[in-house]
C-alpha cells in the first residue's frame, strides 16, 4: 500500500478509535488544547466543530507542509503531525509526486473537494506557499474525514450544558427563559447524556406562586410575543407557557416541574401535583429548623430573664 | 340514490341555516316571545358610562328595557357564570378578559357559549395640575413612594420617602401626594396591580417569596401617613376639588377617560417614557392599559342563534355596541372615553361578534 494511504487509513483508524473510545476525546482535547496559537489551526477551527476536526486540521496543516518539504517555516505554536500521531509519517516528495499522477490519471481513490478559503496560504501562519496538486488533494481526504467525523460527532455530542449558562441569564423580556422566569419557573436541573441517541434537558422547578395581577401582567406580555414573533418556535413556546398558566389556574393542581428536552426530539415533560399536598421536604426542614430555633432564643430568653432577677 | 341526495342536500341546507355558519345570523329572531321582557347586564364601574349609552340606544331602537347594575368586577364575573336562564344576567362588562379558571367555572354551571366583544380600551394615567412640573414616572418609583414599606437589605422598613427626590434622584424635588380611587374600587385595584405589584415584580427580595398573597399584600399595602389620600367613588367627580386645592406637585391616579374631559386643566405623566394617547393605547404601548370587554350569553338568545330563546334584544345588543357609530371613531363611546382599537381590529372584532364566535382563552 503507498504511504499516502496508509496515511488516510491511520486517520480513519483513529477516528474509529476515538470513536470507540471515550477516552479518545479526552487525548484530543489534550492535543487540540496544544495548538492555541496556530492561525491556521485556529482558522479551521472556526469553521468545523467537534473535537477531532482541530486534530484533523492538525493532521492537514502535516500534510499540507509535507510537499513542500518546509517545517521549519512553522510557527512557535506549531504540532507535528508525527509528534501527536507516532507511526503517521508525512509523505515524501516522491509520494506527493506518485499521488499526483494518480490524481492525474483519475484511477486513485481521492475525494476532491473544495478548499475553503482559510486555506489560503497566504493567511496561514507560516504557509509556505501556493499548494501543489498533492497538497489539494492530501487536503481534500483530510477534510473530507474531518467533515465526517464532524457529522458523526455533532450527532453524538449534544450542545455543552454550559453553554446555555448564558440564555437563563437574559434581560430580553420576550425570550422564552425570562418569560418561563416571569410564570414562576425557575431552572433546577440540566441534564446531559452523551451516546447513540444524545440528549439535553432542562428541568424547572416552580418557586414562586403567581396572582392575578402577574397573571394579566404575563396574558398581555405573551400577547405582545405574539405581535412580534409568528414563526414555529414561537409559537411552541407560548403554548408551553399557556399550558404552564391554564394548569396553574386551576384549584386542583399544578405544574411542580416541569423538562424542556432538546434532543433527539425537542419536548415538554410536566409533572403535576395537587395544591394541597404538604409541604415539600425542602420547606419543611427549613420550617422545623426556624421553629427549633424559636424554641432555642425563647429558653434563652427566659434563662436571662430569671438570670436578671 | 336519490334519498340519499335529499338527505345530503337536507343537511347542507341544515347546516347553512345554523347560526355562526353563514356571514351573520338574522337580526330579528332575538325578537321572539320570551321568558324575560328585559336585559340584564352587570357592570364595573369602569364600564358604567359605556354600558349605559349602549343600553339607552337599544332601549330606544328595541323598546326592549335594559336593567344595568353597577357590580365590581370580580363578583360581576362569578355571578355572571352562575348559570343560564332567566334567574342569571345576560350580558357584564369588565375592564379585563375573563380568565381561565373563570370560564371553567362558567362551563361547570353549564355556560357554555360566551360571545367576546372587543370593545376597546381605557387606561389609568398620572395626572398634575397645569404648570407643576412634568416628569418621566415608573411603576418601580410609584412604588417606592407609595408603599407602605419598603425593601431594605432583604427586609422591610416603613416607606421613609416624603420627597420624590428620596425615591430617585432623577426626580424633581417634589414632595409626595398622591390622590387616587378609593379602596374596594377596581380602578383602586388596577392601580395596585399595575403601579404597585408591577413595581414591586422583580426586585430580588420578593423572588424568595412563594406565595403570592404574602408578596400581593406586601407590594400592594399603601402608605397610609396622608402621603396617599383615597377619594371617595366615583373618582371622576371627586377627586376635582381636592386637586384643585393641592399643594404644588400633587399627582391624582385617574381614569384615561376622566383626564380627556378635564385636559385643559391637568396634564399627564410619561409612565415608562410613553405618554397615555389613543395611539400609545391602542398599540398596547403604554403600561396602564386595560380592555374594555362585554360577555354576551348565548345560551340565553333567541333559539335560532342557538339560545333558549329567554331574552330579547341580545343581538340588538351586539349589533349596537360593535357598529361603527359605537366603538368606531368619533363614536358616542370614544365621545365618552373610550379608545378605539385600530380598523382592522375592529372589524375582525365586529364580525366575530356578530357571528357569535365561541369565546376560548386557548
Amino acid at each position: 500500500m503507498p504511504s499516502h494511504l496508509k496515511t488516510s487509513a491511520a486517520a480513519v483508524s483513529v477516528a474509529a478509535l476515538l470513536l470507540a473510545s471515550p477516552s479518545g476525546f479526552a487525548q484530543t482535547k489534550a492535543v487540540a488544547g496544544a495548538t492555541p496559537d496556530d492561525g491556521v489551526a485556529q482558522a479551521v477551527g472556526q469553521t468545523v466543530s467537534g473535537l477531532l476536526n482541530e486534530t484533523a486540521s492538525v493532521l492537514t496543516f502535516g500534510w499540507w507542509d509535507s510537499p513542500a518539504g518546509a517545517p521549519a517555516a512553522r510557527a512557535p505554536g506549531d504540532v507535528d503531525a508525527q509528534m501527536l500521531l507516532p507511526g503517521i509519517t508525512p509523505p515524501t516528495t516522491d509520494q506527493a509526486e506518485a499521488l499526483a499522477q494518480l490524481v492525474a490519471a483519475g484511477s486513485g481513490p481521492v475525494i476532491t473537494m473544495d478548499i475553503p478559503n482559510y486555506t489560503d496560504p497566504n493567511t496561514a501562519v507560516g504557509a509556505p506557499g501556493k499548494p501543489g496538486l498533492f497538497g489539494r488533494a492530501v487536503d481534500s481526504v483530510g477534510y473530507f474525514f474531518s467533515y465526517l467525523w464532524s457529522g458523526i460527532t455533532s450527532t453524538l455530542t449534544p450542545p455543552s450544558p454550559a453553554s446555555f449558562a448564558g440564555a437563563f441569564e437574559t434581560k430580553d423580556p420576550y425570550s422564552f427563559w425570562y418569560l418561563l422566569s416571569e410564570t414562576g419557573y425557575k431552572l433546577k436541573e440540566i441534564e446531559s447524556d452523551v451516546g447513540l441517541i444524545p440528549d439535553v434537558a432542562f428541568k424547572f422547578k416552580y418557586v414562586r406562586e403567581l396572582s392575578s395581577a402577574d397573571i394579566a401582567y404575563l396574558e398581555r406580555k405573551l400577547e405582545r410575543h405574539a405581535r412580534k414573533y409568528s414563526d414555529m418556535l414561537s409559537v411552541v413556546q407560548r403554548s408551553i407557557i399557556y399550558t404552564l398558566l391554564e394548569i396553574n389556574d386551576s384549584d386542583t393542581y399544578f405544574v411542580e416541574d416541569f423538562k424542556i428536552k432538546l434532543l433527539p426530539l425537542p419536548k415538554a415533560q410536566f409533572s403535576l401535583s395537587p395544591w394541597e399536598s404538604g409541604l415539600p421536604e425542602e420547606f419543611d426542614v427549613l420550617l422545623r429548623a426556624i421553629q427549633g430555633k424559636e424554641v432555642h432564643y425563647r429558653r434563652m430568653g427566659q434563662e436571662d430573664l430569671v438570670g436578671a432577677k | 340514490m336519490r334519498s340519499a341526495w335529499i338527505l345530503t342536500i337536507g343537511l347542507i341546507v341544515g347546516l347553512i341555516s345554523l347560526p355562526g355558519f353563514a356571514q351573520s345570523p338574522d337580526p330579528t329572531p332575538d325578537q321572539e316571545p320570551v321568558g324575560r321582557d328585559h336585559i340584564v347586564i352587570l357592570t364595573s364601574t369602569l364600564e358604567r358610562a359605556f354600558t349605559n349609552a349602549v343600553a339607552e340606544r337599544v332601549t330606544k331602537k328595541t323598546s326592549i328595557p335594559i336593567d344595568v347594575r353597577t357590580v365590581l368586577a370580580n363578583p360581576a364575573i362569578k355571578d355572571f357564570c352562575q348559570g343560564i336562564g332567566l334567574e342569571y344576567a345576560d350580558i357584564v362588562a369588565v375592564p379585563r378578559r375573563i380568565t381561565r379558571y373563570e370560564l371553567k367555572k362558567c362551563i361547570e354551571n353549564h355556560v357554555l357559549d360566551l360571545v367576546e366583544l372587543k370593545v376597546g380600551f381605557d387606561a389609568l394615567v398620572i395626572a398634575t395640575k397645569k404648570g407643576d412640573p412634568v416628569f418621566n414616572i415608573t411603576p418601580r418609583q410609584v412604588y417606592y413612594g407609595l408603599a407602605a414599606e419598603i425593601p431594605h437589605h432583604l427586609n422591610f422598613v416603613p416607606n421613609p420617602a416624603n420627597n420624590w427626590k428620596d425615591v430617585d434622584s432623577k426626580l424633581p424635588d417634589l414632595e409626595i401626594r398622591v390622590i387616587g380611587p378609593a379602596t374596594g374600587t377596581v380602578i383602586l385595584n388596577f392601580m395596585k396591580d399595575i403601579f404597585m405589584e408591577g413595581g414591586c415584580r422583580g426586585l430580588s427580595v420578593f423572588k424568595i417569596y412563594y406565595n403570592a398573597a404574602d408578596r400581593v399584600r406586601q407590594c400592594t399595602t399603601m402608605r397610609a401617613d396622608g402621603r396617599f389620600m383615597e377619594i371617595k367613588a366615583p373618582i371622576a367627580i371627586n377627586f376635582l376639588e381636592p386637586m384643585r386645592k393641592s399643594p404644588r406637585g400633587t399627582l391624582a391616579v385617574i381614569p384615561f377617560t376622566v383626564w380627556l374631559k378635564h385636559q385643559n386643566e391637568f396634564d399627564v405623566l410619561p409612565v415608562s417614557g410613553m405618554l397615555p394617547s389613543n395611539q400609545s393605547i391602542n398599540d398596547d404601548d403604554y403600561d396602564a392599559v386595560y380592555p374594555v370587554r362585554f360577555y354576551v350569553k348565548r345560551a340565553n338568545m333567541a333559539k335560532q342563534l342557538g339560545g333558549n330563546g329567554s331574552v330579547p334584544g341580545l343581538y340588538a345588543f351586539i349589533q349596537e355596541i360593535t357598529s361603527e357609530e359605537a366603538m368606531g371613531p368619533n363614536g358616542y363611546l370614544e365621545q365618552l372615553g373610550l379608545v378605539t382599537a385600530d380598523p382592522t381590529d375592529r372589524e375582525e372584532n365586529r364580525k366575530a361578534a356578530l357571528r357569535l364566535d365561541r369565546f376560548s382563552r386557548n
